[in-house]
């Protein structure tokens, strides 16, 4: 296929990547274009996959490469294809115990600076990032003793358990996290509360020998991925503290 | 906060979409979008195409997105809608609303290849002779048909040219 050349080998690479991280084997058997759609035909788990990208992405992706290497763009492209491969493969369960969560905290793409946005959760996301909020506090609470015994600065770790206390207190008042004009920084925050479960997920998914359960926990790392793939969070970026919410949770 | 509706096929485009959602809301531009999960504010009693048709004519600014794909047809209430595609449906109905009050602002922004092989159709003596490598959707022609009737459109290469120049169109008007 001549059309779109480079755009193509750059997601065989991507997929030839993935094939790197994972217990299945991938390989790629054909690439098709049907009526605005490239179809990318994988073999996994001996089994036929298909994959589609939209033609409009991928010729931004051919003039990306050409031109805008290197750039927030070019990420914000780069991001699209590979989670638009992790989530069509993850959620049925082929990418095994592939760390989704690790993906998510090395994205890159152009990040929103300033915003304020209406934001409505359904209920299981609330209660995803509710609980997402208190877990981190309390890793926020243990890191902060650490740093009181070892008598080393702690002043962002107080500022940031400042910040979710406030966004648990909001929630215990209104039994709500939604907001008309939520600010950047709360959607950080809430963010990383989701992306801690999403550990918190991985983490029983990978200790998990029974298969109904296992697709359960895996079910439910994927909606929240989609989630998160989705206005208001997309282009948010995680806080810094993620990096030691997941060195914690990865021993 | 300022509104805008915001009329776009998402399947094809999603990433981009909920990207220029996120670019209004710098803007301070609140962006009403069949995808947001307050957009049928609990309603019930109306099908889905006809809520966009009635949020079309309530909010005074409309931004149109057209890619390679025309979308969905219409299969609300309203029979004037009958054999349109939703987003040309929404685009007839913020046109009407437009001609009675000046003030409301309409943004179409299509793809360039897509305008310009509407426009090389548009010239063909014989339109039936439709050739095969012209990929776009023969479904978009009614809606560039009435796009063509407009003063201006504009037309982007890219996702990054999209995002620019609405930033610089609706940021200066809105």
């Amino acid at each position: 296929m001549e059309k779109n050349k480079r755009a193509l080998d750059h997601i065989r690479g991507l997929v030839e990547k993935l094939n790197k991280s994972v217990q299945n084997d991938i390989t790629l058997e054909d690439i098709a274009y049907v009526s605005f759609t490239y179809r990318f035909r994988l073999k996994i788990a001996n089994e036929s996959q298909v994959i589609l990208f939209e033609r409009s992405i991928i010729d931004d992706l051919e003039v990306a490469i050409d031109k805008y290497q290197g750039t927030e763009y070019f990420a914000g492209l780069d991001s699209s294809v590979k989670f638009t491969i992790y989530i069509s493969l993850g959620q049925l369960g082929l990418l095994g115990n592939f760390s989704i969560s690790e993906e998510l905290i090395n994205d890159k793409r152009q990040w929103i600076k300033a915003y304020r946005i209406d934001t409505n959760f359904n209920e299981e996301m609330t209660a995803v990032l509710y609980e997402g909020l208190k877990d981190i506090l309390s890793s926020l609470n243990s890191q902060l003793e650490e740093h009181k015994r070892m008598k080393i600065e702690s002043n962002e770790i107080e500022e940031n358990i400042k910040w979710v206390e406030s966004l648990i207190k909001y929630y215990d008042k209104n039994k709500h996290l939604n907001s008309a004009g939520a600010e950047i920084k709360n959607l950080q925050f809430l963010k990383a509360a989701a992306v801690n479960q999403i550990f918190g997920l991985e983490k029983l998914r990978s200790q998990e020998n029974r298969p109904t359960t296992w697709r359960a926990l895996n079910s439910k790392v994927y909606d929240i991925v989609k989630e998160l793939r989705k206005s208001p969070f997309l282009d948010v970026q995680l806080p810094s503290f993620i990096y030691d919410i997941s060195a914690v949770r990865r021993g | 906060m300022k509104e805008l509706f915001l009329s776009a096929t998402y399947t094809d485009q999603k990433d981009c979409i909920e990207e220029v959602k996120s670019k209004l809301a710098e803007l301070g531009v609140r962006a009403w979008h069949f995808k947001e999960g307050e957009f049928y504010n609990g309603r019930i009693d109306i099908h889905s195409h006809d809520r966009c048709i009635e949020l079309v004519e309530q909010i005074p600014n409309y931004l149109l997105i057209v890619s390679y794909r025309a979308g969905a047809f219409y299969e609300g209430g309203d029979k004037s809608y009958n054999g349109l595609t939703v987003t040309h449906s929404e685009f007839k109905a913020a046109f009407k609303a437009t001609k009675k009050d000046q003030n409301r602002r309409l943004y179409p922004f299509v793809r360039k290849e897509v305008w310009n092989i509407f426009n090389t159709w548009k010239d063909l003596v014989n339109r039936q002779e439709y050739p095969e490598n012209w990929e776009i959707d023969r479904n978009l022609f009614p809606l560039l048909s009435d796009l063509k009737s407009l003063s201006w459109i504009d037309t982007f290469d890219t996702s990054l040219d999209l995002k620019e120049m609405i930033a610089k169109k609706v940021g200066y008007f809105v």
